[in-house]
């Protein structure tokens, strides 16, 4: 007998031979509309009823407490606002964490997701390899990564050796069923900076997540410089030639958050988030407005210039034109 | 725990390739039972910091609940899955309307609940074929699961039967594309339905995106009336 393709067979009568009679059930639901857009994810895997607990309230870091920011993050991935205030209370700092949760079972991702926003992180989760590895190339800011090896589409090891060229600082912890020393090493080897084994306790994971965001936390110096411009961030100054520059708040943090990127495009989104915690909003010009405060301020008269417009994204600062 | 299975299933499994396959699917299943655990071992976790402020204790024992029976139910699977490839299937004559109706009923329950549409064309009258009947409402059941995992609100899961040839085929379709690769759980449903239709000589076929799931098992032959050597025409 010849196997039928897989085709799709809006007719019945003529897919693979004849029917054998035919009686037509319908069963639809009555009310579409009752149950949520995720209702696909409902049942007895239900990660609705795993996320269902109510977060407590979450400090929002928004554009007037950005003065006292929360924590460092990682000189090339420019994250998060510079570390000023070293008094800053705890779940404010775990705020302005991201992570990204790399998990092909749904209730396990949506469970891990509302006990990560518990402590206070900012949780995306992704259910699939390559959706992952969009998101990761789309210039997303993550501070943390939590990744299982068996993905569809891309696999986890995939994955790694995939982004880990473009995010060679970014905090990965790789979840595994795999219990094998051998997988774990190969995980390693391929990028992880740690593992655990499935099932592992919520604790051990908390302390990973915790450790791997404070080794990672201590690499932003605070002096920076490009070509002549250096930024102190304890002292909050800026000088450039010998002229120290004043900037308001508000032209420190975007000029930080420049300096932590130095050499490398800053899109007009990121600056957005960095700066006034907002997501992308097309309509505002006001990236563009302050930016222009900082050239003029950076740039003087008959200085090199070092801020660049990248024309349809955003800036760049970098010593010299090329 | 994995090795004294695959040493059995190298007894009975025919070549190399078959454990090596086997080995891959245990695997996997063991994936699946590891992600119900986890869930389990932490809100059990947070279950015994009673004395802490701010643990809603409802919360944790619903989703302990949950996971119980999902990690039950996965373990049966994977316990399935390895009797499968270490016993022989019947060849028995069955009629398939008997062993596929209930799983349909029971199924069409499940997906009205969950907003999911089932579309079915039955044929008149079901077919009577020669394999494993629990082997075959267990890949039947697989498929359906499988299915009802990757269908939104809305969407209408299909099944049709068809014959050719000597056959009966039976196909569970999801038509839309759900854009989802097939997680640990689904792959081992997948994995136990293949197993089963395989294994009573069936044949078997599925593609992910859009899910279609296929099979196919041999009609009884008609018995045909014995001639003794004197009999006249």
């Amino acid at each position: 007998m010849e196997i039928p393709p897989l085709c799709p067979f809006h007719e019945p009568e003529y897919y693979h031979g004849r029917c054998i009679g035919k009686s037509y059930l319908m069963l639809l639901p009555k009310n579409i509309s009752l149950q949520s857009s995720d209702s696909n994810e409902s049942g007895p895997e239900s990660p609705q009823a795993v996320s269902g607990r109510v977060s407590p309230n979450v400090q929002s870091v928004s554009a007037s407490n950005f003065e006292d920011p929360g924590p460092q993050a990682p000189a090339d991935r420019g994250k998060t606002p510079p570390k000023i205030n070293r008094n800053a209370g705890v779940s404010e700092q775990r705020k302005s964490r991201q992570v990204l949760i790399v998990e092909d079972d749904v209730s396990l991702a949506q469970f891990l997701r509302a006990e990560l926003e518990h402590h206070h992180f900012r949780v995306e989760t992704i259910h699939d390899g390559a959706e992952a590895a969009k998101a990761l190339e789309q210039n997303r800011n993550y501070d943390l990564l939590i990744l299982d090896l068996n993905l569809p589409t891309v696999d986890g090891i995939a994955l790694m050796e995939r982004i880990r060229p473009h995010y060679p600082r970014l905090p990965l912890l790789v979840l595994t069923a795999r219990s094998r020393v051998e997988d774990r090493v190969h995980a390693l080897e391929r990028g992880a900076d740690d593992c655990l084994a499935k099932p592992f306790s919520l604790s051990e994971l908390m302390a990973r997540v915790q450790a791997l965001l404070r080794r990672n936390s201590g690499v932003i110096p605070n002096c920076s410089r490009v070509g002549d411009l250096i930024l102190l961030r304890e002292e909050r100054r800026v000088e450039r030639n010998g002229r120290r520059i004043d900037l308001t708040p508000r032209e420190f943090a975007i000029l930080e958050v420049m300096m932590r990127n130095a050499g490398r495009p800053v899109s007009r989104a990121t600056l957005l988030e960095e700066v006034w915690n907002l997501g992308a909003e097309p309509s505002t010009n006001i990236v563009d407005v302050y930016m222009k405060y900082v050239r003029d301020k950076v740039d003087g008269p008959g200085e090199r210039r070092l801020t660049h417009t990248i024309r349809g994204f955003g800036y760049e600062l970098r010593d010299g034109d090329a | 725990m994995l090795s004294p299975m695959i040493a059995t299933c190298e007894d009975t499994c025919v070549d190399s390739g078959s454990v090596r396959k086997f080995h891959d699917e245990l695997m996997n299943g063991l994936h699946a039972v590891a992600q119900p655990l986890t869930i389990l071992r932490a809100a059990m976790e947070m279950l015994s910091r009673s004395g802490a402020p701010g643990i809603d204790r409802k919360h944790y024992l619903e989703i302990s609940t949950e996971q119980v029976v999902r990690a039950c139910d996965l373990f049966s699977a994977v316990q399935d899955l390895v009797a499968s490839n270490v016993t022989k299937a019947q060849h028995a004559s069955f009629d398939l309307g008997e062993v596929l109706e209930p799983v349909i009923e029971a199924h069409a329950a499940r997906m009205q609940a969950r907003g999911v549409g089932l579309a079915v064309v039955r044929p008149e009258p079901w077919q009577k074929v020669t394999g494993d009947a629990d082997r075959t409402e267990q890949a039947f059941r697989a498929m359906l699961n499988t299915a009802l995992s990757l269908a939104s609100h809305g969407d209408v899961i299909e099944i049709y039967t068809s014959r050719a040839a000597e056959f009966a085929e039976i196909t569970v379709k999801h038509p839309q594309r759900h854009g989802k690769g097939l997680n640990s759980s689904d792959r081992l449903s997948l994995s136990l339905a293949e197993v089963n239709i395989v294994s009573q000589l069936g044949k078997y076929r599925c593609a992910p995106d859009p899910f279609c799931c296929w099979f196919a098992l041999p009609i009884e032959k008609p018995v045909q009336p014995e001639r003794g050597p004197f009999q006249v025409n």
